[in-house]
């Protein structure tokens, strides 16, 4: 097992360098010259050759990706050009508090997903299984920025019982877990949490469905189990799958949940991107896509260690 | 326990009247399933009883509602089905009315059931232990380390070796034999009265299926179980039962003590199902299949179910259903017997009518000369190779035109990858196929061409070898397309037309898809596939293992006229021996990758040389009214090795009997036992002369 962990760790070393060189090439071929924007539109040749060669434009790119990647690897990812502050730092605020919105997110869509799931297989074909079937069509199909927007509509203009938009009474990167801030990540948690939902729940139930007509299971009945009996058996064979369904929509969420957090303002990496996109923050934009794919590497590689120790089919060579 | 165990013990050579002290009784059982408006019922009236310590089986084609009475009993019947009369006694308790709560102590505890396919009866995902574990705890209320030990002495007994660190295997990592004794052992947990085995050994090969029958018929008369036996295999039948019942069409229609019915089977669908049976003294003849196929069970029946299909029905046989009637100690449901007829005893063609044994005359069609396939077992980052899998290691074969050749082994013998390298769908590692002369390997796709569309293949699994998205006619006109035969499209047509009215379809049915047509039309489907191409050869590989009785012999039928008309010559891929004995004049026998004996099919079969082809044919349950509770005098043991690393010296000398130093060391050369028998053995003498090595 320690040495499966070590290998399936070495083998996403060259994963991570093909990402950060992706990273690298895909803001650097993207048209518009990152200095404009902070440049005073009258400035001179002179002031302009001297910004570049401060940040190092002026190189060849190699040269630029060779001493960006080893800056990335001691912890620098630059300076961002809008706001002077050190990319790492801001990504790494944004990073926290995207995490924290979208592991709300997914466990509630997890939890909830997963109940319409097995409900949905165990009786399927039932009224309950339409009726949780296309509640998980509809959160897969509605758009979710709409969806956020009609919820901010309803609970917090009609009914004022939640915040619209924000992170909590003392702005960015004062977080604590206590009402007063809770409530400013509800909305944006349940809006976020609908695809997942949708998608967990159609997972589990076809699951479930498979499972339910595998002969072991009328074995199992054979055996004289009760029905929870039965019910932990099926569970245990449906949890590998659903856990990497689980662990991608997290991954998804992480750099996709863009629109959410401007809708709400939630200050995460994706309003983060979203501002560095338009403001031309090339420094920040790399850092932040680095970050996040750096993310979806590493909990690619937990979700298939969790499958390995729980699916013991799959092979560990 | 102890009474029954006692009874069990003073009958005289297992064989027990039925009606002593039943301990499960059941009476005009029905289930109906309803979906849609329709009510289909595959369990009408059934009724028998089962003594403890005796065996009943119930016989019957797929689809006549054995399992289905199975499941009844244990009320585990999936949700659309219901049990809609009759009554159910346990050793007194009145099984249907049982509250939940009760049955479930019944289920795995005085019931225990084995299903038929191990692969997919265990939980993938817990250990073998833990289920063992579960039903104890379950059932026996043991603590986890009593359980854990009860576990172990389970295992044990159900013959598992190295039984106390395989508790802590998962299902994938035992064999489809190994797999089945967990799941003997996991029913036999909960100490019960009663044995369900639905198709216990259908799934697996004849060697480990003579193993399980054993190992079954040993616990059974250990512990004084009854046990409810559910096959469609007369030899199993003969094998295990004291009882037999026989199913049509969701009734029983005969029910005998073992004896009786093997001697006079009374039943016309009985005695099919006797005729049907392929063997050696059948060869040259038609097998006498019935027509047609199991009536729908959607309808009401006003006759004899079995009317529409019976040679002997007369107009009452449509018009009233038939009654019990005693005939000895047997009962039928026949108007034959309603009169004071005798029945005349089943006549059995006999006398071996072997055709002549014409081995090599002319070029063969196709030659195999010392064929490997050998797939490469990679391991690591830089994807090694550690190993090689020799799936077929040096093997020669030589089919001649009008033949056929019939490849037997085990499962995981490489027969499979021999079909395929022939038609050069796997490459070859080593050696060379030739096609009428021309070497076949290596050449590229155009230059195989010819080669292709003389050399067919017909499949074992006729559900998933053709596309279900496309209509019989195209797949049938597919081939003919992309090899450019039959000319234009009407032309092709008409060829498809005429292939479908051969195999005994009609032409309008090219529009249907393959999931409207049962097993053996599909099968039929697939061999017009081949057929349209005009080949010179097929290679079927298990195309009858997946059918009925009655419906391989529709198949075996067919498949013999048509070698007859066309002059096609065959390599039929088997692990059914009867069918080998019935349709091939030449057999090669297989083992790990080898061809351990070869030779005409009488001498082959009827002195078998190498202890290998001996075990399988004493591994094959015979079919006769006398007891035969007898073990095979040379049955093999333990499992197949791994053609990853196959055993040094002769491959077989681990399962055989006969083996001795020289075995372990050296492979066997091939040695001739004349009229073109060949056979590597070192002690092929011995061998076949029935011997045993003394010990």
């Amino acid at each position: 097992m320690i040495f499966y962990l070590l290998r399936r760790i070495v083998y996403t070393i060259p994963i991570m360098i093909g990402v950060a060189f992706f990273c690298f090439l895909l803001v650097h071929i993207s048209p518009g010259d990152p200095l404009v924007s902070i440049l005073p539109p009258d400035a001179s040749i002179e002031l302009q050759k001297q910004l570049m060669r401060l940040y190092g434009f002026d190189r060849p790119w190699y040269e630029q990706f060779a001493t960006w990647f080893w800056r990335a690897l001691n912890g620098d990812l630059g300076t961002s050009i809008a706001s002077g502050r050190p990319v790492a730092t801001e990504v790494m605020r944004a990073v926290g508090n995207t995490l924290m919105l979208s592991c709300m997110a997914t466990l509630i869509g997890f939890l909830f997903g997963g109940l319409f799931g097995f409900v949905a297989g165990y009786f399927r074909d039932s009224w309950v299984d339409r009726v949780a079937s296309a509640f998980s069509v509809l959160g897969v199909s509605v758009p979710h920025y709409w969806l956020g927007m009609v919820l901010v509509i309803i609970f917090s203009s009609w009914l004022m019982w939640l915040p619209a938009t924000g992170a909590g009474p003392g702005g960015s990167g004062e977080w604590a877990w206590d009402w007063a801030h809770i409530q400013f990540m509800v909305l944006p948690a349940i809006t976020m949490s609908v695809i997942p939902m949708g998608i967990i729940a159609r997972t589990v139930r076809a699951l479930v469905a498979d499972i339910l007509a595998q002969e072991f299971v009328v074995g199992l009945r054979a055996k004289g189990l009760t029905d929870l009996g039965i019910f932990l058996h099926v569970v245990k064979n449906a949890a590998p799958t659903a856990l990497a369904v689980m662990g991608l929509q997290l991954g998804y969420l992480l750099g996709g949940s863009i629109l959410i957090e401007t809708v709400f303002s939630w200050p995460g990496t994706g309003f983060l991107l979203n501002s560095a996109i338009f403001q031309r923050d090339l420094p920040l934009l790399q850092g932040t896509i680095l970050v996040l794919a750096t993310f979806f590497v590493v909990l690619n590689l937990l979700v298939d260690v969790l499958q390995t120790t729980l699916d013991p089919r799959i092979q560990r060579s | 326990m102890i009474d029954t165990v006692l009874e069990a013990g003073d009958t005289e050579d297992g064989v027990r009247p039925v009606s002593a002290g039943p301990l499960l009784r059941v009476e005009g059982l029905k289930v109906v399933i309803r979906s849609g408006g329709r009510a289909v019922r595959p369990v009408d009236g059934v009724s028998f009883s089962i003594a403890a310590g005796e065996t009943f089986a119930l016989l019957g084609e797929s689809g006549c509602g054995k399992s289905m009475t199975a499941l009844a009993i244990n009320r585990l019947l999936p949700d659309a089905a219901v049990i809609e009369g009759g009554e159910v006694s346990l050793g007194g308790d009145d099984i249907l009315r049982l509250p939940e709560t009760r049955m479930r102590s019944v289920r795995g505890g005085r019931v225990g059931m084995v299903f038929q396919e191990p692969a997919t009866s265990l939980n993938p995902v817990m250990t073998v232990g833990a289920q063992i574990c579960e039903a104890l705890q379950l059932h026996r209320k043991l603590g986890a380390a009593a359980a854990r030990a009860e576990a172990r002495l389970l295992l044990e007994s159900v013959g598992i070796p190295g039984a106390d660190s395989r508790l802590d295997d998962y299902p994938f990592q035992f064999s489809g034999g190994m797999k089945q004794r967990v799941m003997i052992a996991m029913a036999l947990a909960g100490r019960p009265e009663l044995l369900i085995a639905d198709e216990p050994t259908t799934a697996l090969d004849v060697t480990i299926q003579a193993q399980v029958l054993d190992l079954l018929a040993g616990l059974q008369a250990e512990r004084g179980m009854a046990m409810l036996l559910i096959t469609h295999d007369l030899g199993v039948v003969a094998r295990m039962a004291h009882g037999v019942g026989v199913m049509y069409a969701g009734e029983l229609v005969e029910t005998g003590p073992r004896q009786a019915f093997f001697q006079t089977p009374l039943h016309p669908y009985a005695r099919k199902l006797f005729a049907a049976l392929p063997d050696g003294a059948r060869r040259g003849s038609m097998l006498d299949a019935p027509v047609g196929s199991v009536p729908a069970l959607d309808q009401a029946f006003t006759g004899c179910r079995f009317a529409e299909r019976c040679a002997q029905a007369f107009d009452r046989c449509d018009d009233e259903s038939p009654r019990w009637q005693q005939v000895g100690s047997q009962a039928v449901r026949c108007h034959l017997y309603d009169a004071d007829s005798v029945p005349r005893p089943l006549h059995r063609t006999s006398g071996a009518a072997f055709g002549q044994a014409d081995a090599s005359a002319g070029t063969p069609l196709i030659e195999v000369r010392d064929l490997a396939v050998h797939f490469p077992v990679r391991k690591g980052v830089l994807r090694r190779v550690v190993g090689q899998v020799r799936a077929v290691d040096g093997v020669s074969l030589r089919l001649g035109a009008g033949r056929t050749l019939a490849l037997v082994g085990e499962s995981g013998c490489g027969k499979t990858t021999v079909g395929k390298a022939i038609l050069q769908l796997n490459a070859a590692s080593a050696g060379a196929v030739f096609y009428k002369g021309e070497n076949q390997t290596g050449l590229t796709r155009e230059a195989l061409m010819p080669m292709r569309r003389a050399v067919q293949m017909v499949f074992q699994d006729p559900f998933a070898s053709l596309n279900p998205r496309l209509r019989v006619g195209e797949i049938i006109e597919e081939g003919m397309v992309s090899l450019g035969v039959a000319g234009d499209g009407p032309s092709r047509r008409r060829t498809v037309d005429a292939l479908l009215e051969r195999i005994g379809l009609s032409a309008s049915m090219r529009w249907r898809y393959p999931h409207e047509f049962s097993g053996g039309q599909r099968q039929r489907i697939a061999i017009a596939r081949a057929l349209a191409v005009s080949p010179d050869v097929i290679v079927c590989d298990e195309p009858t293992s997946a059918l009925d009785v009655s419906v391989q012999a529709q198949l075996l039928n067919l498949m013999r006229e048509l070698q007859r008309e066309r002059g096609l010559a065959y390599l039929f891929i088997t692990h059914n021996l009867a069918v080998v004995e019935y349709l091939a004049d030449e057999v090669a026998v297989m083992y790990l990758g080898r061809i351990v004996e070869h030779g005409p099919a009488a001498r082959v079969l009827g002195a078998p040389a190498h202890p290998y082809t001996r075990a399988l044919l004493d591994a094959v349950p015979k079919i006769s009214a006398g007891s035969s509770d007898s073990l095979p005098a040379l049955a093999v043991a333990s499992d197949l090795p791994s053609p990853l690393d196959p055993p040094a010296g002769c491959h077989f000398h681990p399962r055989c009997g006969l083996a001795s130093d020289i075995c372990r060391v050296s492979y066997p050369a091939e040695r001739s036992m004349g009229g073109g028998h060949r056979v590597r053995c070192h002690w092929a003498d011995a061998s076949a002369r029935g011997l045993r090595r003394p010990d």
